[in-house]
């Protein structure tokens, strides 16, 4: 079926490839990318002039190997990127769960908290979340996770409304099944392609956001090789060595766009509204 | 529709009072201003000085009580490093952040409408291709970027635009650029998807069936409906171009209340980033408000309860 889609198939066999480079980036990267080798500073790529094979992408300001850099910083996207859609996932799929069939004030409580998620622009929220907490790899993911999970909730909660209104809910509580295992074992299964199809579209979403707070400082610590930190610590360079912004840049662009080929597929498959 | 509009400015009013709420307890956390004001020579006295001066050193929940007693009357405290109130501080930035977010959507409506409908009508050809990918390639191009590119491109190898900066209308062309393109990669794909599913109905057939030309059944008869679910989406990210406004105005060292947002959260200067989020998060409500009573006016068969 994946197969059907050009566009799918394409984001699948990248994403594969991506996720094998963060498995194998010690294994696939040349130099160490913390390493720092100052005779070689801003070496240009391989195939400009002065260009060394030894640097394929060039090197940094510090002589830090900029391929190097840019596979290791694949980690941290897609584990940010995947934590966060699996926790924020989590955490509005349960309280849509809640607020869906429990109804009354649970319900009015979770929704007044849904509409001021709603009320900041998500970019905002998240800077000031940072702000506060202060930049680290768990911060951020809590922090993404946090301002993530709205979307999930409300159309879990949605869902779950016209759900439980079908006859075999009826059924499974004539029978006496308790509301927790309704909830599990009859509701949750329906809402679940739902879940799949937000979780894949926000992917993207959440990997252009760490790299744009890492970017102003307010992401992950400038020690971890990151995209966005790359994209950050050259900046006064970038005029004199073009490869410096260029690489993790394109980096970022093909992972989102993997990300959301694969996406907008589930979303034709499983859900045509959403 | 009377019912409607109290209904939802009283849940307006609900929103900006919690905004309120979280943006004071977040930044209380950021961390102690007073060490920053404090020369590093100071002695212990001259930080409990500082507090007490800043009301740092009464327990929170008072703090708040005089914070909101303070807002109502339109006083968001004195920013630490400029020493002036904050409010004026960020309304004198507004007009730059307002400027910058509506070339922005100027640009972005007509491209993304413009190449969503050579894309609908030319369907599958190379016209549709070329738009159909640029759109996917704006979706996934993060706005720091292309910011960033921009510069380096027509900023410092071309030199035709200046890199950052404010003042002549070269200087807004890039950040608008940068902070458009996002948004027109959006509107062109829905456009796209609209139009083709406006076309399919059978008002169309009827109105190609009576003689009418090609242009005067898209303009009169297809367009009008395709444009309401451009409208709303058009409406809803209005406001999140506000929040990428922070990102491109830091990076464009353009003098709205983005920048002035990520210099005060660097300083911890608190007045002031208190100030710039509710600011903007209350520019963000009454645009949503107003942009949910248009879309009544707009679309007769929407009805509220």
């Amino acid at each position: 079926m994946l197969l059907r889609s050009r566009t799918a198939t394409v984001g699948a066999i990248i994403l594969v490839c991506l996720a094998a480079t963060a498995a194998f980036a010690p294994l696939l990267a040349p130099h160490d990318p913390a390493k720092q080798d100052l005779r070689a500073r801003l070496a240009p790529p391989m195939w400009v002039a002065k260009g060394t094979p030894a640097h394929a992408l060039g090197t940094d300001q510090l002589g830090r190997d900029v391929l190097s850099r840019v596979i290791y910083g694949t980690r941290i996207s897609l584990l940010v990127g995947v934590s966060v859609v699996l926790l924020a996932g989590t955490l509005g799929t349960i309280l849509g769960l809640l607020a869906g069939f429990l109804g009354g004030k649970v319900d009015t409580v979770l929704m007044r908290i849904v509409d001021v998620f709603l009320a900041f622009p998500f970019l905002l929220l998240a800077i000031v979340f940072m702000a506060m907490l202060g930049a680290s790899l768990g911060n951020i993911i809590l922090v993404l996770a946090i301002t993530g999970w709205v979307e999930y909730a409300r159309v879990v909660r949605a869902q779950v409304l016209s759900v439980r209104e079908l006859e075999y809910i009826t059924a499974a509580k004539a029978l006496g099944a308790r509301s927790l295992v309704i909830m599990l074992k009859h509701v949750l299964p329906n809402v679940f392609a739902s879940v799949i199809v937000i979780a894949s579209l926000q992917l993207g979403t959440v990997i252009i956001a760490e790299a744009s707070l890492t970017f102003l400082g307010l992401g992950i610590p400038p020690s971890i090789p990151t995209w966005g930190s790359m994209l950050a610590s050259g900046r006064e360079y970038f005029v004199l060595a073009w490869w410096l912004p260029t690489f993790p840049g394109l980096a970022i662009v093909l992972t989102v766009l993997a990300v959301n080929f694969l996406g907008d597929w589930l979303r034709d498959v499983f859900d045509p509204t959403l | 529709m009377g019912r409607y509009v109290v209904r939802r400015s009283l849940q307006a009013v609900f929103v900006i009072l919690a905004v309120l709420v979280v943006t004071f307890i977040l930044l209380r956390a950021i961390g102690d201003p007073a060490r920053l004001l404090v020369s590093p020579e100071g002695s212990r006295e001259n930080l409990a000085q500082i507090r007490h001066a800043l009301g740092l050193d009464v327990p929170l929940h008072v703090q708040f009580v005089r914070f909101i007693a303070e807002v109502v009357k339109g006083d968001f405290g004195n920013s630490f490093t400029f020493g002036r109130p904050a409010l004026g501080l960020v309304l004198e930035r507004m007009p730059a952040t307002l400027l910058l977010t509506l070339v922005a959507l100027g640009l972005a409506v007509p491209t993304g409408m413009f190449l969503g409908t050579v894309s609908a009508v030319r369907r599958n050809s190379v016209y549709d291709n070329l738009a159909t990918t640029l759109a996917v390639l704006g979706r996934a191009v993060p706005n720091f970027w292309l910011s960033i590119m921009l510069i380096v491109v027509f900023g410092a190898y071309l030199k035709w635009l200046p890199p950052s900066g404010f003042g002549t209308w070269r200087h807004i062309v890039l950040p608008a650029v940068a902070l458009s393109a996002g948004l027109a990669a959006m509107v062109a794909r829905l456009t796209r998807s609209s139009l083709l599913e406006v076309m399919g109905h059978d008002f169309v057939r009827t109105a190609k069936a009576k003689g009418l030309t090609e242009t005067r059944v898209l303009n009169r008869h297809v367009m009008r409906n395709a444009l309401i679910p451009i409208a709303t989406v058009v409406g809803l990210q209005a406001g999140h171009l506000l929040g990428g406004a922070i990102i491109t105005e830091t990076i464009f060292a353009w003098p709205g209340v983005g920048r002035l947002l990520t210099q005060s959260i660097y300083a911890y200067d608190y007045p002031v980033v208190q100030t710039s989020v509710f600011i903007i998060s209350v520019t963000f409500v009454f645009l949503n408000l107003a942009i949910d009573l248009l879309y009544a006016l707009i679309d007769p068969r929407i009805r509220y309860e």
